[in-house]
C-alpha cells in the first residue's frame, strides 16, 4: 500500500539533520534561502517537483508544494491570509494535494479587521505628535517594523506632517535594503506606485542617531528589540519614560519578565539594574499586529487547496483539537495533529497514468455523441505493460506489436426447428422473424440461403433423419458472444407461424 | 503513419500546382472586372504562395468595400476558397466573408448557402470556427428571417460534437445569438422535434473544456439578453459551476446565477442537508457572497459588483454580510466597532489605552462557531478587506447601492464605510466618501464615527478634502459636541490648506442650517462673548472668523432666539457679510432692522409668484403690440429689456428665462433700429459710409443668436427654430447692407448664393416647425423662393428688403427649464499687487480654479483664454481630468495654465477668462435628411466660435530678462 509518512520535529535544526543526507544540503545554510514568489515550480529531477506559493507573513515567505508523480504534499510554514500595508495575502490554487500541513498558531482566534487597529495606531501616534510628545515603538527588525514604517510613511505623506520619524540603525536598515530590492513580492499598492517611487525609499523616515533622543520637539522612533528587554529601545525608553507627553506603543507580544510585559500589565514603577527606580509616566499602548493566519484564514486556505487530508502543526494541542474538529466537519477530510516526534502514516491511492493510443480514442469518440461525465463508458482494448510504462491500445495493434497471430474463436450451435417446408422457406421465415425482432441490428438474407445478423451466420438444413425437422446452424465469434447467445435463446423459443404459410 | 506523411507531402506538392492555376484565373478576372474593389482583388490571384496570398488579403481588408461591390467580391473570395489548400488563407477568407457580410446595405442571405456548403466540406477546425463566426455575422444581420435562423441553428447543433473547443465555442455563441425565442416558429415550419436551445446549451455546462463551459454560460446569458426567459432548472446547474476549477467559468456562473435570481426571486429552493426552504434570491445572494472570498480576484470583483444590485434580498440575509464573530482562545470578543459603540453609549470617550480593553469575554460554544461562513455571512467584511483595490471598490459600490435601498442596512454599514476612509489607495477613499454622501439621508453619525471622518480632513489630496466637505454638507450630526468637533477640525483644515476657504465656508453654511438647535448652545463660546466683559472685536478679514460667522448666521435663520446672543460688532459684521458674501449669509430677522428682502423670499415657492407673472405679462405686452409705430415699439422694447434684466438680478430662479428673453428682445430691437436707418431712403450712390450702424447691428444680432443657442442649457427645439430664424434675418440684413455699400456685383453673387442655400438649409432642418412660423420672414421668403432662385442679386436684395420690413415679430415660447451657463474664476483672485516674476522665455504655471454652472459637456467646450497686453491671445484646452463634477449641473475646473512671454520692462497685467466653444451644427435637430448622409453638402456646417462666459481676471506678471 503506498503511503506518506509525516513526523513533526521540534526545531528546524532537527529537520535539517534529517534532510541533510537526503537532499545534500550543507548544515551551514540556515533556512533563509530566497525562493521566487507567487508561484514558481521547479522540477528537481524527473519525478520530484517543488512549487512555491506566496505566503504573506514576511518578505520572501513561501508555502511549498512537493509533488512526486501524482502524490503531493503542501507545507505552509507561517502564512498570512489577510493583506497588510506592505505584503499581499497568501494564495494557493486548487492543487488538491494528498496532504496539507498547515501551521495553527491562531487555531481558536478570529481577528478583527486590520483597519480598526491601523486607525487606532495612527490616531494615537498623530495625537501624541501633535501634542509635542515623542513616540517610541519597539520592534523586531524584520516584518512588523516594515509594515509600521510604511503605515506611518504613507500617513505622514497623506496628512502632510512634518515631525521626524527615525528607525534605529543596524538590522532594520539591512532588512529595509532587502525590501527595496524585492519590490515585486510586496502588495498591490507598493508594486503599482513603484514606477513613481519605491515606497521603501522613505521620505520621512531617517536613520536614528543616539544623540537624537535628546532633541526637543516631537518625533517617532522605531527601535529594536521589540520587548524592551535590552539595547537601544530600552535606552530610549529610560530617557523618555519620565514625561507624560510621550508614548510607547508595543506592537506585539511580550514575554513574561521583560520590561515590555511589565509596563503592559500596568506596572508604573520599574526597578532597573543598579537598583534604580524608574517611574513610568509616559503612556503605554498595546497594539497587536500579528502576521499569522487566524482560524478563518486557515479554513480559507484549506478551502482553496482542497486537500485530501490536513495535518496541523505548530500550535497548542487544545486549540488544534477545536480546529481539527471544525475542518473535519466542514470539509469532510481527515485531519491529523501529531505531537512532536510522533509519526503519522496515511495511505494514498495513487493513480497510475495509462497512455491510450490516439486511434483507439478517436474510434471511441466517434461512437458517443454527447459528452457525459456521469456515465462511465465501456471500452475494448488491450493493456500493455512494458518497462513500467502502461499503454492502452486496440487489440489489433497489440497483436501487431507483440508479433502474434490472431486466433479466431467461433461458437456454433444447432437449433432444432419443427418445420415441414423446404430449407429456403425456413430460412426466409427465420429472416422475417429476426428482422421484426432485432430492429436496430443489420439482418440480411444472403443469396445462398443463409441469414446473417451482423457477423453471425445462420444456416438452415434438413434433418438427416426427420424431414419434418429443420436444423438451424448458428455460428458466431467470441466478440459477438452476447448477441450470439441471445440469438440462440431467441431461436430456441421457436419461430412463429407465418400467416402466409398456407396450410 | 507513413501513409499519413506521404499524404502531407502530396498536399504540399499539389499546393504549388494550385497557385499556378490561380494565375490563369487572374487573367480572366481582369477582363470581367466588375468593380474597383474586385480590381484590387486581382492581386490575390497573382500570389505565388500562401504567404503572399495572405499578405494580399490582409492589405485588402484594410480598405472598405462599397455595398454594391460586396457581392462580386464575395463571389471571387468563395471561388478562391474552393481552390485554396492552405488553411491559413482559407481562414482569412472566411473572416473576410464575415466582415463583408456586415457591410451596411448588403443583404448577406445570398452567401449563406455557400457558407454552409463549404462548412460541410471543411476539415480544419480553425477554419470551421471562423466559418461559424461568419455565419453568426450573417445571422445577426438578418434578425427577422426565421427560416435562416433555424437553418443556422441546425448547422450549429450539428457541429456541437466537434472535437475542437474552438468550434464548439463558436457553435454555442451562434446558438446564444440566434437560438429561436418562440417555439411556435419551429412547429409550423418542420415536423422535426422542437429544439430546446436552452437544453442543448445547458448540456455543455459539463463539457470537458473550460473554454467551452464558459462559452455555454455566455450563450445562456446572451439568450437572456435577447429576451428569452431562462428556465429555473438552470439555477442548479449554474450553482454546480461555482466550484469549477477555472476562474472564467466561475465568473460567468456568478453572472448566470445573478440573472436567474432576478428572474425568479420569489420561488422557493430547498437547502441541501436540511428540510428548510428559502427564497431563491436569498439562496443566490448567499452563493454570490460566498464567491466574494474566492481564490481569483476576477471572480471576487464580479461577485462584489453583482451583490449591489440584489435589492430584493431579505434584510436578515443582508445584515449577515456585515457580520463577523470575533474570538480569542475560543472566547467571544467584541469587535472594535462594538466597543466603540458601547463606549459611546456609556458616555465615556474612547480611551483605547488599556491593554485589556479588548479582553475576550464569555466562552464560546465550540459547536456553534461557524468558521467557514455559510451563505452571506461576512461577505462585505471580506470584500472590504480584500488585497486588490478593484475588489474593495466594487464592494464599496455594492454597499452603497444596497444601503440606498435599505435604511437599516445603511445604519449598519456605516462603521465599515468609515473604516474605508483610511484605505491606502486614494481612489478607494474617495469612492467611500462619495458613497457615504449618497446614503447620508439615511444615517446619523455618532461622535466617534464623526471623529474618524474628520481626521481625514487633513488629507493632502484636494479631491478627498472637497469630497469630505460635500459629505459634511449633508450629514446629520447628533450632538452639539459633534458640531463643535466638526467646526474645530474644519478650522484646522482651513489653517493648513487656505485654498479650501470657499469649500469650507459652503460646508459650514449647510452644517449651520441643518443643525440650528445644536449650534445654539455653542454660540457664546464660538463668538467668545462674555456675560460681563466686552471682548475684543475679531478681525473681520480672518477666514476662520468668517467661517464661524457663516455657521452661526445660517443656524440663526431658523432659530430666532439666537440673535439675542450676538454682540454689537456681530451685527455690524453681519451687515458686511450679507453684502459681501450674500450667497453664504442668509437674510436674518434681526431686531430693529427692516427686512428688505423678506417680502421676496417667502413667496418664492408659491405658484402664483408675482415676479413670474410680471415676466409673463411684460413679454405678452411686447408680443401683442405688433403694429405699434416704430418709435413706440422701440421704447417699449427698451423698457421691457431693462425690466427683464433687473428681474433677472433680483430673482435667481428666473435669471435664465429673463436673460434669455431679454437677449431675444434685444435682437429684435437691433433689427428694428437697423431698419429705421435713414440710409434706406437715400439714393443708392450716396449711402457709402452711413451703413455702419446697420452692419454693426447685423453682426451683433448674429453674436447674440449664437449666445442664445449655446450658452443656455435646456433650450428646446422650438426655441432653436426662433433663434435660427432671427439669425436668418440678420444674414438677410447683412446681405442688403453689403448690396448697398459694395461696388460691383461680383461679391454679391456669392453672397446671394450662400444666403439662398442657407434658407434652403433652414427649411430642411425645421420643416416640421414651419407651420408655427406663419406670417414670418421665412414663411414669406419660402413662398417667393422659386422667384428668388432665378432672379438677379439686385432684385433679390430688393425683395428681401421689403420682406424684412413687413415681417412680423415672432413670439418666443419660454422653455420650461432654462439656465444660463456661467463661470466664476475663484483663483487667481486678481487682487495681488505682487507681480508673478519669472524669467522670460521660460514658463510659469498659473493655478486656475473655477466653478462652472449649467455647462453641458464642459470637457470639450470650456477653454481658458489668456490675453497679453500686446494683444496676443492664447487659448488653452484643459485636460478632461481637470474637470470635476461635484453635483448635477455643476462642474469645477482646476487646472494649470502656462504663461510665457519675452522680457518686459515693467510688470503688467494679463487677462484670464473662460470661453465656451461651440460648433453651429451640434444643436441642429436631426432630421431624416441629415441622417441620410447629406450633411457634408451643408453650407452652415462647422461654424465654430467661442463665447466668453466668465468675468476676466487680471493677473500681474513680470517676465524678467534672463541673467547672463
Amino acid at each position: 500500500m503506498p503511503e506518506i509518512r509525516v513526523t513533526p520535529l521540534d526545531t528546524s535544526r532537527e529537520l535539517f539533520q534529517h534532510l541533510r543526507p537526503a537532499l545534500g544540503v550543507s548544515g551551514a545554510s540556515s533556512g533563509t534561502d530566497v525562493t521566487h514568489l507567487h508561484v514558481i515550480s521547479h522540477g528537481v529531477d524527473d519525478e520530484l517537483e517543488i512549487k512555491a506559493y506566496y505566503a504573506g507573513h514576511v518578505l520572501g515567505a513561501a508555502m511549498f508544494q512537493i509533488r512526486v508523480g501524482a502524490e503531493s504534499v503542501v507545507y505552509t510554514g507561517d502564512y498570512n491570509m489577510t493583506p497588510d500595508r506592505h505584503l499581499g495575502a497568501a494564495w494557493i490554487d486548487k492543487c488538491r494535494p494528498n496532504l496539507l500541513i498547515t501551521e495553527s498558531t491562531y487555531a481558536t482566534t478570529i481577528r478583527d479587521s486590520k483597519r480598526c487597529r491601523e486607525r487606532d495606531f495612527l490616531k494615537k501616534v498623530h495625537e501624541t505628535v501633535e501634542r509635542g510628545g515623542k513616540v517610541l515603538i519597539p520592534v523586531f527588525a524584520l516584518g512588523r517594523a516594515q509594515e509600521l514604517c510604511i503605515l506611518l510613511e504613507t500617513f505622514w505623506e497623506r496628512m502632510n506632517l512634518k515631525a521626524p520619524i527615525y528607525f534605529s540603525t543596524g538590522l532594520t536598515e539591512k532588512a529595509n535594503h532587502y525590501y527595496k530590492l524585492f519590490i515585486t513580492w510586496t502588495n498591490q499598492k507598493i508594486r503599482k506606485t513603484f514606477v513613481q517611487r519605491n515606497m521603501f525609499e522613505f521620505k520621512h523616515i531617517k536613520a536614528f542617531d543616539r544623540a537624537f533622543a535628546d532633541n526637543p520637539g516631537p518625533m517617532v522612533v522605531f527601535a529594536t528589540p521589540g520587548m524592551l528587554h535590552a539595547g537601544q529601545s530600552l535606552q530610549i525608553f529610560r530617557k523618555w519614560a519620565g514625561n507624560e507627553k510621550n508614548m510607547v506603543i508595543m506592537p506585539g507580544y511580550c514575554v513574561q519578565g521583560t520590561v515590555g510585559h511589565k509596563i503592559l500589565s500596568g506596572q508604573r514603577k520599574l526597578e532597573m539594574e543598579g537598583r534604580q527606580l524608574l517611574e513610568v509616566k509616559m503612556q503605554v499602548e498595546y497594539m497587536s499586529f500579528s502576521a499569522h493566519a487566524d482560524a478563518k484564514g486557515i479554513m480559507q486556505l484549506v478551502r482553496q487547496a482542497e486537500p485530501e487530508s490536513v495535518l496541523l502543526v505548530h500550535g497548542e494541542a487544545k486549540k488544534m483539537e477545536f480546529l481539527k474538529q471544525k475542518i473535519e466537519q466542514e470539509f469532510r477530510v481527515t485531519c491529523y495533529m501529531p505531537a512532536n516526534g510522533e509519526t503519522v502514516t496515511l495511505p494514498t491511492s495513487p493513480c497510475i497514468p495509462v497512455g491510450i493510443s490516439l486511434g483507439l480514442l478517436k474510434r471511441e469518440m466517434v461512437q458517443g455523441l454527447l459528452p457525459d461525465a456521469k456515465k462511465p463508458r465501456l471500452l475494448h482494448g488491450t493493456l500493455i505493460m512494458k518497462d513500467s510504462n502502461f499503454r492502452l491500445v486496440s487489440s489489433e495493434q497489440a497483436l501487431k506489436e507483440l508479433g502474434l497471430a490472431e486466433h479466431q474463436l467461433r461458437f456454433t450451435c444447432r437449433v432444432h426447428l419443427h418445420d415441414t417446408r423446404k430449407e429456403q422457406e425456413t430460412a426466409m421465415r427465420v429472416y422475417s422473424h429476426l428482422k421484426s425482432v432485432l430492429k436496430d441490428h443489420c439482418v440480411q438474407h444472403l443469396p445462398d440461403g443463409s441469414v446473417t445478423v451482423e457477423s453471425i451466420l445462420i444456416q438452415a438444413a434438413a434433418h438427416s433423419e426427420d424431414p419434418g425437422t429443420k436444423v438451424l446452424l448458428v455460428s458466431w465469434t467470441y466478440q459477438d458472444e452476447e448477441l450470439g447467445s441471445y440469438l440462440t435463446a431467441l431461436l430456441k423459443k421457436g419461430v412463429p407461424q407465418a400467416p402466409s404459410g398456407g396450410s | 503513419m507513413a501513409a499519413h506523411l506521404k499524404k502531407r507531402v502530396y498536399e504540399e506538392f499539389t499546393k504549388v500546382v494550385q497557385q499556378q492555376q490561380e494565375e490563369i484565373t487572374a487573367k480572366k478576372l481582369r477582363l470581367t472586372k466588375p468593380s474597383k474593389s474586385a480590381a484590387l482583388h486581382i492581386d490575390l490571384c497573382k500570389a505565388t504562395s500562401p504567404a503572399d496570398a495572405l499578405q494580399y488579403l490582409l492589405q485588402f481588408a484594410r480598405k472598405p468595400v462599397e455595398a454594391e461591390s460586396v457581392e462580386g467580391v464575395v463571389r471571387i473570395l468563395l471561388e478562391h476558397y474552393y481552390k485554396e489548400n492552405d488553411p491559413s488563407v482559407r481562414l482569412k477568407i472566411a473572416s473576410l466573408l464575415g466582415l463583408l457580410s456586415k457591410t451596411a446595405g448588403f443583404s448577406p442571405d445570398c452567401i449563406m448557402d455557400d457558407a454552409i456548403n463549404i462548412l460541410q466540406n471543411e476539415k480544419s477546425h480553425q477554419v470551421l470556427a471562423q466559418l461559424l463566426d461568419t455565419l453568426l455575422a450573417i445571422g445577426t444581420k438578418l434578425p427577422d428571417n426565421q427560416a435562416i435562423q433555424m437553418r443556422l441553428v441546425d448547422v450549429a447543433c450539428k457541429h456541437l460534437a466537434d472535437t475542437s473547443h474552438g468550434v464548439r465555442n463558436k457553435c454555442l455563441q451562434l446558438l446564444g445569438n440566434l437560438g429561436s425565442l418562440e417555439k411556435t416558429a419551429t412547429k409550423d415550419s418542420d415536423s422535426t422535434a422542437v429544439r430546446d436551445v436552452q437544453k442543448i446549451i445547458g448540456d455543455y455546462f459539463s463539457d470537458q473544456d473550460p473554454r467551452v463551459r464558459t462559452a455555454a454560460i455566455k450563450a445562456m446569458l446572451q439568450l437572456h439578453e435577447r429576451g428569452l426567459k431562462l428556465h429555473q432548472t438552470i439555477y442548479n446547474q449554474a450553482c454546480k459551476l461555482l466550484s469549477d476549477d477555472y476562474e472564467q467559468v466561475r465568473s460567468a456562473a456568478v453572472q448566470l446565477i445573478w440573472v436567474v435570481s432576478q428572474l425568479y426571486p420569489e420561488s422557493i429552493v430547498p437547502i441541501p442537508s436540511s428540510n428548510e426552504e428559502i427564497r431563491l434570491v436569498d439562496d443566490a445572494f448567499g452563493k454570490i457572497c460566498h464567491m466574494v472570498s474566492d481564490g481569483s480576484w476576477v471572480v471576487r470583483v464580479q461577485a462584489a459588483k453583482l451583490l449591489g444590485s440584489m435589492e430584493q434580498v431579505s434584510s436578515h440575509f443582508l445584515e449577515q454580510t456585515l457580520d463577523k464573530k470575533l474570538m480569542s482562545d475560543l472566547r467571544r470578543k467584541r469587535t472594535a466597532h462594538e466597543r466603540a459603540k458601547e463606549l459611546y453609549s456609556s458616555g465615556e470617550f474612547s480611551s483605547g489605552r488599556k491593554w485589556g480593553d479588548d479582553a475576550p469575554k464569555e466562552e464560546v460554544d465550540t459547536g456553534a462557531v461557524n468558521l467557514i461562513e455559510s451563505g452571506a455571512c461576512g461577505a462585505f467584511v471580506h470584500g472590504l478587506e480584500d488585497e486588490m483595490y478593484e475588489v474593495r471598490i466594487a464592494a464599496v459600490e455594492a454597499l452603497c447601492m444596497l444601503a440606498q435601498s435599505s435604511p437599516a442596512f445603511a445604519e449598519k454599514c456605516l462603521d465599515f464605510l468609515v473604516d474605508m476612509f483610511n484605505d491606502e489607495i486614494e481612489e478607494v477613499r474617495l469612492q467611500s466618501i462619495h458613497t457615504m454622501r449618497k446614503i447620508s439621508n439615511n444615517i446619523t453619525l455618532r461622535e466617534d464615527q464623526l471623529d474618524t471622518v474628520l481626521a481625514v480632513l487633513e488629507d493632502s489630496s484636494r479631491d478627498i478634502r472637497e469630497a469630505l466637505h460635500e459629505l459634511l454638507c449633508c450629514t446629520n450630526v447628533s450632538t452639539k459636541e459633534g458640531i463643535h468637533l466638526a467646526l474645530v477640525e474644519l478650522l484646522k483644515n482651513l489653517a493648513k490648506y487656505p485654498t479650501d476657504r470657499d469649500s469650507i465656508w459652503k460646508c459650514l453654511k449647510f452644517l449651520g442650517s441643518r443643525h440650528p438647535t445644536l449650534v445654539l448652545p455653542l454660540v457664546p463660546e464660538l463668538l467668545s462673548t462674555h456675560p460681563f466683559f466686552d471682548t475684543a472685536e475679531p478681525d473681520m478679514d480672518d477666514p476662520a472668523y468668517i467661517a464661524v460667522l457663516v455657521l452661526i448666521f445660517n443656524a440663526a435663520k431658523t432659530c430666532p432666539t439666537m440673535p439675542a446672543l450676538f454682540s454689537d460688532h456681530t451685527f455690524r459684521h453681519y451687515a458686511y457679510l450679507r453684502d459681501s458674501l450674500s450667497h453664504l449669509v442668509p437674510a436674518l430677522r434681526l431686531p430693529g432692522r427692516k427686512l428688505v428682502s423678506s417680502s421676496v423670499s417667502p413667496n418664492i415657492t408659491l405658484p402664483e409668484d408675482p415676479s413670474h407673472q410680471f415676466l409673463q405679462q411684460s413679454l405678452e405686452r411686447v408680443y401683442s403690440l405688433q403694429h405699434l409705430d416704430p418709435q413706440g415699439t422701440q421704447e417699449l422694447l427698451e423698457f421691457t429689456i431693462r425690466d427683464l434684466q433687473r428681474l433677472g438680478e433680483l430673482q435667481s430662479e428666473l435669471a435664465g428665462v429673463a436673460d434669455f428673453s431679454a437677449t431675444y428682445l434685444r435682437c429684435q430691437l437691433l433689427l428694428i433700429k437697423a431698419l429705421q436707418e435713414k440710409l434706406w431712403h437715400v439714393a443708392a450712390p450716396l449711402y457709402l459710409k452711413q451703413s455702419d450702424l446697420a452692419s454693426a447691428a447685423a453682426k451683433q444680432i448674429l453674436e447674440e443668436t449664437y449666445k442664445m443657442e449655446f450658452m443656455y442649457s435646456g433650450v428646446e427645439n422650438k426655441q432653436v427654430v426662433i433663434i435660427h430664424h432671427m439669425r436668418l434675418q440678420a444674414k438677410a440684413l447683412q446681405l442688403i447692407v453689403t448690396a448697398r455699400t459694395a461696388r460691383g456685383v461680383d461679391p454679391l453673387f456669392g453672397m446671394c448664393e450662400r444666403f439662398l442655400q442657407e434658407v434652403d438649409f433652414f427649411q430642411r432642418c425645421f420643416i416640421t416647425d414651419l407651420p408655427h412660423l406663419q406670417d414670418s420672414f421665412v414663411d414669406k421668403l419660402l413662398d417667393l423662393m422659386p422667384r428668388l432662385m432665378t432672379s438677379k442679386p439686385a432684385e433679390v436684395v430688393k425683395i428681401l428688403q421689403t420682406m424684412l420690413r413687413q415681417s412680423t415679430f415672432l413670439h418666443l415660447p419660454l422653455p420650461e427649464q432654462i439656465h444660463k451657463a456661467s463661470a466664476t474664476i475663484i483663483e487667481p483672485a486678481g487682487e495681488s499687487d505682487n507681480p508673478l516674476r519669472f524669467t522670460s522665455g521660460l514658463v510659469v504655471a498659473l493655478d486656475v480654479d473655477a466653478t462652472l454652472d449649467h455647462v453641458q459637456d464642459p470637457q470639450s467646450t470650456v477653454k481658458v483664454q489668456v490675453l497679453y497686453p500686446d494683444g496676443q491671445a492664447q487659448m488653452i484646452h484643459p485636460k478632461p481630468a481637470d474637470f470635476r463634477n461635484p453635483g448635477p449641473g455643476r462642474h469645477r475646473l482646476i487646472t494649470q495654465v502656462y504663461l510665457s512671454h519675452t522680457a518686459w520692462t515693467e510688470p503688467c497685467q494679463v487677462e484670464v477668462r473662460l470661453l465656451l466653444a461651440y460648433n453651429s451644427n451640434s444643436r441642429i435637430p436631426k432630421s431624416p435628411w441629415i441622417e441620410g448622409g447629406e450633411i457634408s453638402s451643408q453650407v452652415e456646417t462647422g461654424i465654430e466660435g467661442t463665447i466668453p462666459f466668465s468675468k476676466s481676471v487680471k493677473v500681474y506678471i513680470m517676465p524678467k530678462p534672463a541673467r547672463r
